[in-house]
């Protein structure tokens, strides 16, 4: 177990995992380390295995190979509830909305599966309090009677965030939060997860899966990039801006047919049009 | 050994039989997605079309069959073709309800077209015999069904294995709409399959009608012993579904050697439904998986709520669904009073027969609560629900004594027994979801059913056995008001929970399971101690309501609580509303109705009345309760004043955000600006 600069464990770690979905590898020995309190990124073309990962370290996907830790303990085998009440939590690319609930039941139901006996008196005023916070916090306040699956992506990736941030998480794992959203609730979102992770002083750390390269390189504090299932580069934003390799990585997909949503964010970032 | 020669040569015809039903059965599921279970029904249908065509308008086989394979059977399969097809993209449950409630159209429609009595197919080949060996005599029938079986089966198998066919079908099975971009039409290639599948069925009819007698109920049985088969190729293989077919069907017939009746004959019957039981156990997570190839982004929509689920919300109002956080919520109030004056009113109008159909109505209603909380709101689908029941009834039958002294307490044994049963049953669920979960329970009930309900011991045996009306603490329940004013209270009492639970932290548990189980447990939720607990918390109480199911009734026998009455409580909870306490409502209504006497020119459309309106309604959660609500909504709105009827036009989403322009924050108001360019789900990287 490497330890951090002040001798704790991290907040996440993930060593040598390695995913196969029939005859192709998804993730190939790849290594991930999320330090207490800060905003880690990950990022990498289409289909490089970012959520794969995502889904091995909360537990919804066994890895072939490789060990996963939470702030020091090992959780490889725990199901995935078990990793949440040890406070992991994440949000989905593809919405997973409780679709059929208002956006403040969404909010409650994660609050009350986190927290043992939330249902009952004092806990229970403090279970709502805590979700009406949170929902001011995001804007989400106008909207709590809505069912959720009639939102817009959008507002449904805030319910999303919100839905985590109930659960009073050590880590946060977010999956292109910013997908569907427009620039200026893009940077609105940026300074909500940074107050948020800011205000747990060195409590909660969010690991971020995002496209918005200007995003990334504005809020994280460490990137990691994947590329066809293998780490390539891992390092301070600028650290990642520079390196050729990936560099390389985001302009060889760029040939390719499909545009890459986000592409042209990684090109203005590397491109230092910043 | 030599005694079982003849055993293994009836095995094998009815193997090739079942091994048709498996192929036709795997191939729509295999190009279309769709696991039909109206397939026993279709094959009934067919049989009783032959029958129609050849032994009522004399038509000669050589022409009555290929009317019936060129033209019956191919317009079945294309209307099932473009009946499913317009629900591509549903969940699972709702593609499962519909084939239900198909099988119910056909099940209530043959005894309209043809008459409702058992009729009895002549073969379709000659029946005499040669001799194979020494001794050994196999009927010309025999011979020809199984090299007809086989014929077809290879030719299926080459057709899917050398033609651009089966190349369409791979490409359309793994990405419909990319299947499309490279031209291949992705329609033709499921007509076709229909098509193929449903002409299948008609032979199945053709060939095991002569056999079994045909009538509306045993073929629609025979035909699910090839689940199991289909399922042992996970719904893909061909020839894998056509050795289990063979497989089953030798094992059953050399089991028969050893008796007709008796334990023996009970374990023969009840081996297709344990092969598929322990099929589903044991194949668990790798069957999802073939399956989820089909629908690659299925994951969240196969147990949660449809585009069309969605836009009936949105036509609700939020000022509405905003009333949820009131203490004493309105709509509770209103039920209450209702059931009240209902109560006190009814009596004074209704005597006798009609008083007793109103309580069992009610029962009934208890019992669609259960399947309510278990199905509407948790998301498990059940077709084993009225084997609790039959629990629960049978259970106060053996220990409530004459005069139902000890009722109460047997009612609450019942319940205690259900709970291990509910467990046992909750058991596929952790693995399995959607379709194999309806299998698995299905298996369940006919396991009950032919297994346990059967034996004399338990349940008295065919003519059933009686039942006391309760006594509760001195008072006896025996009279029809009495025991009317119980079934009230008792639902009343059901109801209230339901509802309390439903609004509080419960309620929001079990709607996380059925919307997104993954997201549960992402976030904390055992899924396996939760599931298990609603299917032991559901069973239990559908066992207490069994027991007044059986007082109501007075006798109860198996057949009470046999599969098709767990599918019946289905159909009906669909109708009245699957996520509603007022759905259940309906449902014990619905059933109701069936009982009270009614002329007999109409009685025998209502099932069919039921069965097309689930077909239809199958996509609404809320059934005929959100029909009504849109019905008064409109009507109300027609009756408002004028500036209030303007205002209420409006779509409800322009309604609340204009409502509160000032509130808005900038970031909502920011999305609700962009609001046409998000409305749209997943999107880029997805
Ligand atoms: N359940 C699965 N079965 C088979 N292959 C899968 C499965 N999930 C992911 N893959 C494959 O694994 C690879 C990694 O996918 P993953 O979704 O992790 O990529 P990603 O980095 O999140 O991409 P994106 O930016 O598009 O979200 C892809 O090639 C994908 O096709
Ligand atoms: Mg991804």
């Amino acid at each position: 177990m490497s330890l951090g600069a002040s001798g704790q464990a991290h907040a996440l770690e993930a060593r040598g995992i390695s995913v196969r979905f029939g005859g192709s590898r998804a993730l190939d020995g790849v290594d991930l380390v999320l330090r207490r309190g800060e905003i880690g990124g990950l990022i990498g073309p289409n289909g490089a295995g970012k959520t794969t990962l995502f889904n091995v370290v909360t537990g919804l996907c066994q890895p072939s190979s490789g060990s996963v830790f939470l702030d020091g303990c090992e959780i490889t085998s725990w199901t995935p509830h078990r990793r949440a009440r040890a406070g992991m939590t994440r949000t989905f690319q593809r919405l997973e909305l409780f679709a059929r609930m208002t956006v403040q039941e969404n909010l409650l139901a994660a609050r009350e599966a986190s927290v043992r006996w939330a249902v009952f008196g004092r806990k229970m005023r403090d279970s709502q309090r805590e979700v009406s916070e949170v929902m001011e916090m995001l804007g989400l306040a106008p909207l709590a009677a809505r069912i959720a699956g009639d939102l817009p992506t959008g507002q449904g990736r805030l319910v999303e965030l919100g839905r985590a941030l109930c659960s009073s998480p050590k880590v946060i794992l977010l999956d292109e939060p910013s997908s569907g959203l427009d620039s200026a609730e893009t940077s609105r979102l940026g300074a909500i997860l940074v107050e948020a992770v800011a205000n747990q002083r060195g409590e909660m750390s969010a690991l971020l899966v995002e496209h918005d390269m200007s995003l990334v390189m504005e809020l994280c504090d460490s990137i990691t990039v994947l590329d066809a299932g293998k780490r390539i580069a891992h390092g301070s934003p600028a650290e990642v801006r520079a390196n050729p390799a990936v560099v390389a990585a985001y302009l060889g997909t760029e040939g390719g047919s499909s545009p890459l949503a986000g592409s042209t964010g990684m090109r203005a970032a590397l491109g230092g049009e910043r | 050994m030599g005694v079982l020669w003849p055993f293994l040569v009836i095995g094998i015809f009815a193997g090739s039989i079942y091994g048709l039903a498996a192929m036709g059965v795997v191939l729509t599921y295999k190009t279309a997605g769709v696991f039909n279970f109206a397939y026993g029904a279709v094959a009934m249908f067919c049989a009783f079309t032959y029958w129609q065509l050849h032994d009522a308008w004399h038509l000669t086989a050589w022409l009555a069959l290929p009317l019936l394979l060129g033209v019956v059977a191919p317009l079945i399969g294309l209307a099932f073709e473009r009946l499913f097809r317009s629900l591509v993209g549903t969940s699972a449950e709702i593609q499962i309800v519909v084939s239900l409630g198909i099988l119910a159209v056909f099940q209530s429609a043959a005894p309209i077209l043809y008459g409702g009595q058992t009729r009895s197919l002549q073969n379709l080949f000659p029946l005499s015999t040669f001799e194979l060996g020494s001794r050994l005599h196999v009927g010309y029938d025999q011979l020809a069904t199984v090299i007809v079986s086989l014929a077809l089966g290879t030719g299926l198998w080459l057709l899917l294995r050398r033609t651009r066919f089966g190349l369409a079908t791979r490409a359309v099975v793994d990405n419909r709409d990319l299947a499309a971009m490279i031209g291949v039409n992705a329609n033709a290639v499921s007509r076709l399959s229909w098509v193929v599948s449903s002409v299948f069925a008609a032979l199945v009819g053709v060939l095991l009608s002569p056999s079994q007698g045909l009538n509306v109920y045993v073929l629609v049985v025979v035909v699910i012993y090839s689940f199991a088969p289909a399922v042992l190729g996970r719904l893909r293989s061909l020839p894998l579904a056509y050795a289990g077919a063979l497989i089953l069907g030798v094992v059953q017939s050399v089991l028969s050697r050893w008796g007709s009746s008796g334990a023996v004959s009970d374990i023969e019957a009840s081996i297709p439904y344990l092969a598929l039981f322990v099929l589903l156990i044991v194949l668990g997570r790798r069957l999802e998986e073939s399956g989820s190839a089909l629908r690659p982004l299925a994951r969240a929509s196969a147990t949660g709520p449809d585009a069309l689920d969605r836009s009936e919300a949105a036509r609700t109002d939020p000022r509405r669904s905003r009333q949820r956080w009131r203490f004493f919520p309105s709509q509770l109030g209103i039920g209450a009073a209702g059931l009240l004056a209902a109560g006190l009113v009814l009596p004074v109008f209704m005597n006798g027969p009609h008083l007793v159909d109103v309580s069992s109505g009610l029962v009934y209603a208890s019992i669609a609560l259960t399947l309510v909380i278990l199905t509407g709101w948790a998301g498990q689908i059940s077709l084993a629900q009225f084997s609790f029941v039959g629990v629960g009834a049978f259970t106060v039958g053996h220990l409530a004594g004459a005069h139902g002294s000890n009722f109460l307490l047997a009612a609450i044994i019942g319940a205690l027994i259900a709970v291990p049963l509910g467990i046992l049953v909750g058991l596929p669920s952790l693995r399995l979801s959607g379709l194999y979960l309806a299998l698995a329970t299905m298996a369940f009930a006919l396991l009950m059913d032919n297994l346990v309900f059967v034996r004399t011991s338990v349940s008295g045996g065919y003519t059933g056995m009686a039942v006391a009306r309760p006594r509760l603490f001195g008072v006896s329940f025996a009279s029809t008001t009495r025991f009317y004013e119980l079934a009230l209270a008792v639902f009343a009492v059901f109801a209230l929970l339901a509802f309390i639970a439903r609004r509080g932290a419960i309620g929001r548990r079990l709607q996380m399971l059925r919307d997104s189980p993954v997201a549960a447990s992402t976030l904390g939720v055992n899924l396996t101690a939760t599931k298990l607990a609603v299917f032991a918390v559901c069973g239990a109480m559908a066992s207490f309501a069994g027991a007044l199911y059986g007082a109501g009734h007075q006798t109860v026998s198996p057949s009470n609580f046999a599969f098709s009455a767990s599918l019946e409580l289905l159909l009906l909870v669909v109708l009245g509303g699957r996520s509603l306490v007022s759905g259940a409502l309906i449902a014990g209504g619905l059933y109701a109705v069936q009982l009270l006497a009614i002329p007999a020119s109409i009685e025998r459309y209502i099932p069919l009345t039921i069965a097309l309106g689930v077909v239809n309604m199958a996509q609404n959660p809320e059934g005929t309760v959100a029909v009504v609500r849109q019905q008064v909504r409109e009507i109300m709105s027609v009756l408002k004043p004028m500036e209030r009827a303007v205002e209420r036009r409006e779509p409800p989403r322009a309604l609340s955000r204009e409502s509160h322009p000032g509130r808005m924050p900038r970031l909502a108001a920011g999305v609700g600006g962009a609001g046409g360019g998000l409305g749209t789900r997943g999107n880029a990287g997805s």
